[in-house]
């Protein structure tokens, strides 16, 4: 394939990461994202091209998408900025993925388009049986999760390529201030990803006719599979900070541990287990306290 | 016992207190720069960062800075004074570059 595959919201830190590994395959990319957003490193390099606009105008979107081989949709308002206005949060999760889906069907039918939707579509799974399948019902427990669900309705509807990536909460190695709360409760199952793995999922996604019409969950693996407890006593224990400062949701969240069985025989991107990012993390502190 | 990076910022904030005490009368502008500090400080003062491992060397940094400062206030060694008063400013620059960290996103 040598049509470009654009990226919405593509000058973000997942976008960023996706294009360098386009361009290492040979691949060119199409970025596109606000006007405003920090382009530094990507305007004006070989193999990347950039158009800036709003999703929520069709115009700008037809300008992005024509020409493309493939679209990996990540352009979204996310916690908590999503769920501050839910007129907001639809026009640009929603309409703007509806946008996204009429552009492809009108200028560059043959495209896959990847939808990056969430596993907050599933609601609170907490008293049910693990792992939690692609089949299992969708009940949104905030805006974000409900704007996903319609999200995925639009794409669905469209009859565009589509593959939908539910994807888990991504941990990041970086020296990143806790949320407050954590989106679930301590004694509640957590199944984290890695940022670098949702970034393989993508890169694999892109030309996986494979994976045309299919449901996924982007999850870490077994090695992931927590509780929140584990999973925030570590994260204190890794920035050297009092863990009573940790501060959990007080009512169950829409974490689970996830069946990712098919996902990972077709997209192969479960590469860094759980132990790989605590070894991160430890490291990442020690060279902050030596620099 | 050891000091959290949260403590030695306090003390490094009453230090810097002590020493613009007056101090606009020898140089104004030293007196900006310390009220500066004081207030970026103050407005970072109780963040995550300051009760983490990593906030306990580049606050330690801070914090003997301005004890020496606050030394040579005291004894009236303005000749040293300024050289003094920029490794501070150096200093306190790294604690606040390094406190302004990103927030996780849960999605």
């Amino acid at each position: 394939m040598t049509d470009p595959v654009l990226i919405t919201g593509g000058a973000g830190s997942v976008g960023r990461q996706l294009t360098g590994m386009f361009l290492e395959i040979g691949r060119p990319v199409r970025i596109f994202d606000l006007p405003f957003m920090d382009f530094d490193g990507l305007e004006g390099q070989d193999g990347i091209e950039v158009v800036k606009g709003d999703i929520t105008d069709s115009e700008s979107v037809i300008d992005a998408v024509k020409g493309v081989g493939s679209v990996l949709h990540l352009a979204a308002l996310l916690p908590p900025n999503s769920e501050k206005d839910k007129q907001k949060t639809f026009a640009v999760n929603v309409d703007g993925t509806k946008n996204i889906v009429d552009a492809v069907t009108q200028v560059a039918p043959d495209a896959i388009v990847v939808f990056t939707s969430s596993i907050s579509t599933y609601g609170d799974t907490s008293g049910e049986d693990t792992p939690v399948g692609v089949g299992h019902s969708q009940s949104a427990i905030d805006i974000y999760a409900d704007s996903k669900i319609h999200g995925e309705k639009v794409v669905k509807e469209s009859g565009v390529k589509s593959i939908i990536l539910r994807i888990g909460s991504i941990a990041v190695p970086a020296f990143l201030a806790p949320p407050e709360p954590w989106p679930f409760t301590a004694s509640q199952r957590v199944e984290m990803v890695h940022r670098d793995d949702v970034a393989d999922a993508l890169l694999a996604s892109a030309d996986s006719d494979e994976s045309v019409g299919k449901v996924f969950n982007i999850a870490g693996g077994k090695s992931w599979r927590l509780t929140g407890k584990d999973y925030v006593e570590d994260f204190f224990t890794f920035m050297g900070a009092p863990v009573d400062l940790a501060v959990y949701r007080e009512s169950t969240g829409w974490n689970d541990w996830y069946d990712t069985e098919e996902s990972q025989r077709i997209l192969g991107y479960q590469n860094r287990s759980y132990q790989h990012y605590s070894d991160e993390m430890r490291a990442i502190v020690e060279e902050m306290m030596s620099g | 016992m050891p000091q959290s990076g949260q403590e030695m910022l306090d003390e490094s904030i009453q230090n810097c207190k002590k020493i613009v005490e007056g101090l606009g009368q020898q140089d104004e502008s030293w007196e900006t720069s310390l009220v500066e500090i004081v207030e970026k400080f103050e407005e970072l003062s109780d963040t995550f960062f300051f009760k983490t491992m990593p906030s306990v060397p580049v606050t330690r940094s801070a914090m003997r800075n301005s004890v020496e400062l606050l030394e040579l206030k005291e004894s009236g060694n303005w000749d040293s004074f300024s050289p003094a008063l920029a490794s501070l400013i150096e200093s306190a620059q790294v604690v606040i570059e390094k406190a302004g960290m990103k927030g996780t996103t849960l999605t």
